[in-house]
């Protein structure tokens, strides 16, 4: 629209194909058509002006007016948010990114006190994606399994061999087996064609990466009421939509990896689920004591995650 | 004058003696790694994040060393046709520019380290905190803009001596 | 003024800051970008880029592999393995008419399966085989454009810093990459040791010829140059296994390389500190190009100037060959306007999706982008290993180099022709075979 009156830079860092670019530019689409053209947005996906390491401190200075920034990559920084990285055991990214726009909402924590928050959502659940099918805990032993660093712990609790390395390393220490699978949402067997590499999937729902998009403060207030008002309408709106979109997602890449490299999929026997969340509580009551430590109210923090989780999955079965 | 310039060289030593150490210590942390994964299946999960720092601590302790060698590479096809004069006075604009940019630079990396320190941020792996490393590139912009300074003071002390 | 206009203002305001005022290349390209962004967001955004920036790029994993290359390359230089390189090609073509230019070359080859840096390859070269060039009357056009040509193979043959910054960015296979390059680094090697006895037919007084040595002091003078082999394979070996990370083997073949120097006795106490202290010094000037090249980027990236540039390429209603010779052409003014892999840094997330969406072989686009981009380091007026040489050879002046490294410039576009003509024979037969 050629009489935009106000401009909005957005910075993104994964490439522009990966989901939190997609809601990037369907969230521009947006804004632009129900401001009537009155604001344009401008992106910048992959990196070209903000990167994972500087996102937030990039919005808070005005490098861009809006940035996209993967919480759980820069432990405890948020705290709050940590609480849903926590493995959980989210079953959607629906249920997971209504819960943690539920969560911010309730605790408004004071990290995110020099920013507006325009949208909250997460990456579908982690599953793991291996060369030899994993049918129990016991093919899991010993096994050599790329995750980012800050999962490496839920890996070990379980009995394998978390191996952290950059993003950039992974199809190469696959393709070469210096890696036996890795451990994330699905769509990458798509995104990233690892489904040629890793052709099974074990159902385990380990973790959820949590997003945040954020906007500089004194731009937010710079806004007109009307402005203020689309996007605040569209804030938990938009953490359902991208649920939404990436859960279908997967989906797709599921499909897709199915028909290309017959991927199999398996689930842990179910004795061995029930044992899951037992070897995964040290974590969390980590976690619990992290929280508190930093002055937070740690135990009613998870309580609340559970209860969020439960209602959320319940909604949208 | 000169004190300074001792001071100076004194700080660029030790730096490269430092650096010296992290760059052969970085290959040897990646190296034991592939043995450890390779042969003995023990891979330090901490190797990455490691060998990261360390070649930003070798890095930031180089930058002084190699403003003192000259080793910065220069744009002179035009500027060496210039009087010898003219490109002194360049050069001591050039020193003078750098010497404050550099200083702006350590200043912002050390208020980072700040911001990282304050907000509780670890490593994504070893959860270790990792400001300290950031203060180290910090204090490497520090001796690289002093470097910077005595090249400019150094412009008026060779045009006494001509004088 | 606002948008991408001001992105070209800034890189003429770079070009006369550069050109005037006597500040080195990187420290430029990270003010100017410094002023730029400033200017476009203010004060405070660029305050907190510029901290930010340079720290997320010292401290960046992938760039390690720069430094470890770099000490790989040194070990052998101060361990003496570079003489014995020269000295037995010299043996083998050393009597033909420019026959030390070509064993320059050749000497660059060899010593670019080490080094992964074309920079570094400039650097040792230019100690090694400007002396021997000068002492048998060499016209200083012909010795330093030599050295400056053979060592953009630095990054054209394995290990290569283009490759695995290519690599990095685009996910592809370090293994493909490094195996589909076999063909072009050999098409690349071959027209650039040509050109070489072109200049000779046209300038006969610029090589004179060398003393013959027999077949006995030729087969004689291989053994010694057997460990170097014996380096090569193993990181190739490790490479092809894909046992090891590109950093893990730099890091790797310098720790045994420093193992068989110490082993054979080559490596002096004072060798060591400096091959430490080179390595550092090296690794820091093209750290701070990166990291001005990055900067700068940024501004141009908050001007849009590179998106709008990339988005009206790619709009251009043209063939698919045209649309890549386009992006070619655009990475030739990158190169000319700035630092060749910085500009690919830039660059590549803005050009790599078109490609790979107009269907070319990525592999493949990575040996072409690999070929055009070695050619944008000696391209004038900002090529690295221009100055790199100038300033290691400080009797030959800077503009004597840039027009001696020009004769070289076809040899690139050759390369590249041939490249497109037959995509399988030249990249993925050998590619391909890495599953
Ligand atoms: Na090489
Ligand atoms: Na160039």
């Amino acid at each position: 629209p050629a009489q935009a009156q106000i401009k909005l830079t957005y910075a993104n860092f994964p490439p522009a194909p990966t989901f939190p670019c997609v809601q990037m530019e369907e969230w521009k689409k947006e804004v632009e058509k129900r401001t009537g053209g009155k604001v344009a947005v401008q992106t910048f996906p992959g990196s070209t002006l903000l990167n994972p390491r500087n996102m937030f401190e990039g919005v808070i200075s005005g490098t861009a007016d809006i940035g996209c920034l993967a919480m759980s990559y820069q432990p405890g920084r948020f705290p709050v948010s940590e609480a849903v990285d926590q493995p959980v055991g989210f079953s959607s990214a629906k249920a997971a990114s209504l819960a943690l726009y539920d969560l911010i909402e309730k605790y408004n924590p004071k990290e995110f006190e020099k920013v507006k928050i325009i949208t909250l959502f997460t990456c579908p659940p982690a599953n793991l994606m291996t060369k030899t099918s994993v049918k129990s805990l016991k093919d899991l032993k010993g096994m050599e399994l790329r995750v980012p660093g800050t999962a490496a712990d839920i890996i070990k609790n379980l009995g394998g061999i978390p191996i952290a390395m950059p993003q950039s390393d992974t199809p190469e220490a696959l393709q070469k087996g210096v890696v036996k699978g890795h451990v994330s949402s699905m769509e990458v067997l798509k995104d990233f064609n690892y489904a040629a590499y890793t052709a099974n999937t074990t159902m385990t729902n380990l973790w959820v990466v949590t997003f945040s998009v954020v906007m500089n403060k004194e731009k937010w207030d710079s806004l007109p009421a009307d402005v203020k008002k689309v996007i605040d309408d569209m804030r938990k709106e938009w953490a359902l939509w991208t649920g939404n979109y990436v859960d279908n997602h997967v989906l797709e890449a599921l499909k897709w990896s199915k028909e290309k490299y017959n991927l199999q999929m398996f689930e842990l026997p179910a004795a061995e689920k029930a044992e899951i969340p037992k070897l995964l509580k040290p974590l969390i009551d980590k976690y619990v004591e992290r929280a508190t430590a930093a002055g937070l109210p740690g135990e009613q923090i998870i309580k609340d995650v559970y209860a969020l989780k439960e209602k959320y999955e319940k909604q949208y079965k | 004058m000169n004190y300074l310039e001792k001071i100076n060289l004194f700080l660029n030593r030790i730096l490269l003696v430092l650096g010296s150490a992290a760059v052969l210590l970085l290959m040897s942390v990646a190296t034991v790694n592939v043995v450890l994964r390779y042969p003995f299946k023990v891979p330090w999960r901490g190797a990455y994040e490691v060998v990261g720092f360390l070649g930003a601590i070798v890095i930031a302790f180089a930058l002084g060393f190699t403003q003192k060698r000259k080793d910065h590479i220069v744009v002179d096809i035009l500027t060496e046709k210039f009087p010898k004069k003219v490109n002194r006075i360049l050069d001591g604009i050039s020193y003078f520019i750098t010497t404050i940019f550099f200083a702006i630079v350590s200043w912002q990396v050390f208020v980072w380290g700040l911001k990282i320190m304050k907000s509780g941020e670890v490593s994504e792996t070893l959860k270790m905190v990792f400001h300290p490393v950031i203060f180290c590139v910090s204090f490497g912009f520090t001796i690289f803009s002093f470097t910077l300074l005595v090249d400019f003071l150094n412009i008026f002390k060779s045009k006494e001596k001509q004088t | 003024m606002d948008g991408p206009i001001v992105g070209v203002y800034g890189i003429i305001f770079m070009f006369i800051v550069l050109f005037l005022l006597r500040i080195p290349v990187g420290f430029t390209m990270a003010l100017v970008g410094f002023l730029g962004v400033t200017y476009v967001t203010g004060l405070k955004a660029a305050l907190g880029l510029i901290g930010t920036d340079m720290w997320n790029i010292f401290s960046n994993y992938g760039l390690t592999v720069i430094p470890m290359f770099i000490l790989v390359g040194e070990f052998a230089h101060y361990g003496g393995y570079n003489n014995t390189l020269y000295f037995t090609t010299y043996k083998w073509f050393g009597h033909y008419k420019g026959g030390l230019a070509i064993t320059t070359i050749m000497a660059c080859a060899a010593f670019s399966a080490i080094s992964g840096s074309n920079t570094a390859t400039a650097a040792t070269m230019s100690s090694v085989a400007l002396p021997e060039m000068k002492k048998y009357n060499y016209h200083p056009m012909l010795s330093a454009g030599s050295v400056v040509a053979g060592s953009t193979l630095g990054v054209m043959i394995p290990p290569s810093i283009v490759l695995v910054v290519y690599a990095i960015y685009t996910g592809q296979s370090i293994g493909k990459l490094f195996f589909g390059n076999v063909i072009p680094s050999a098409i690349l090697t071959i027209l650039i040791a040509a050109t070489v006895v072109y200049i000779c037919y046209r300038h006969p007084d610029w090589g004179p010829k060398g003393p013959k040595s027999t077949w006995k002091e030729r087969w004689g003078a291989l053994p010694e140059a057997l460990d170097i082999l014996i380096l090569f394979a193993i990181i190739m070996v490790a490479l092809f296994t894909g046992v090891v990370t590109a950093t893990e083997a730099a890091a790797a073949s310098s720790a045994i390389g420093l193992i068989i120097c110490l082993l054979r006795k080559k490596l002096t106490w004072k060798g060591f500190k400096s091959s430490c202290i080179d390595t550092l010094r090296i690794s820091c000037l093209v750290f701070m190009i990166v990291a001005g090249a990055t900067i700068f980027g940024r501004f141009l990236a908050v001007t849009r100037l590179p998106f709008e540039a990339a988005e009206w390429i790619s709009a251009l209603a043209l063939p698919n060959w045209m649309l890549l010779w386009a992006i070619l052409l655009c990475y030739m003014v990158g190169g000319i306007v700035m630092d060749a892999l910085a500009f690919l840094l830039i660059s590549l997330p803005i050009f790599y999706p078109i490609v790979v969406k107009l269907g070319y072989d990525p592999i493949w686009y990575g040996q072409v982008i690999t070929i055009t981009t070695t050619m944008g380091a000696i391209m004038p007026p900002i090529g690295i290993c221009c100055y790199v040489v100038a300033g290691m050879a400080k009797d030959i002046p800077i503009g004597t180099v840039f027009k001696g490294g020009l004769y070289y410039i076809p040899s690139y576009i050759i390369a590249n022709i041939l490249l497109m003509l037959s995509p399988y024979w030249t990249v993925l037969v050998l590619s391909n075979l890495v599953r």
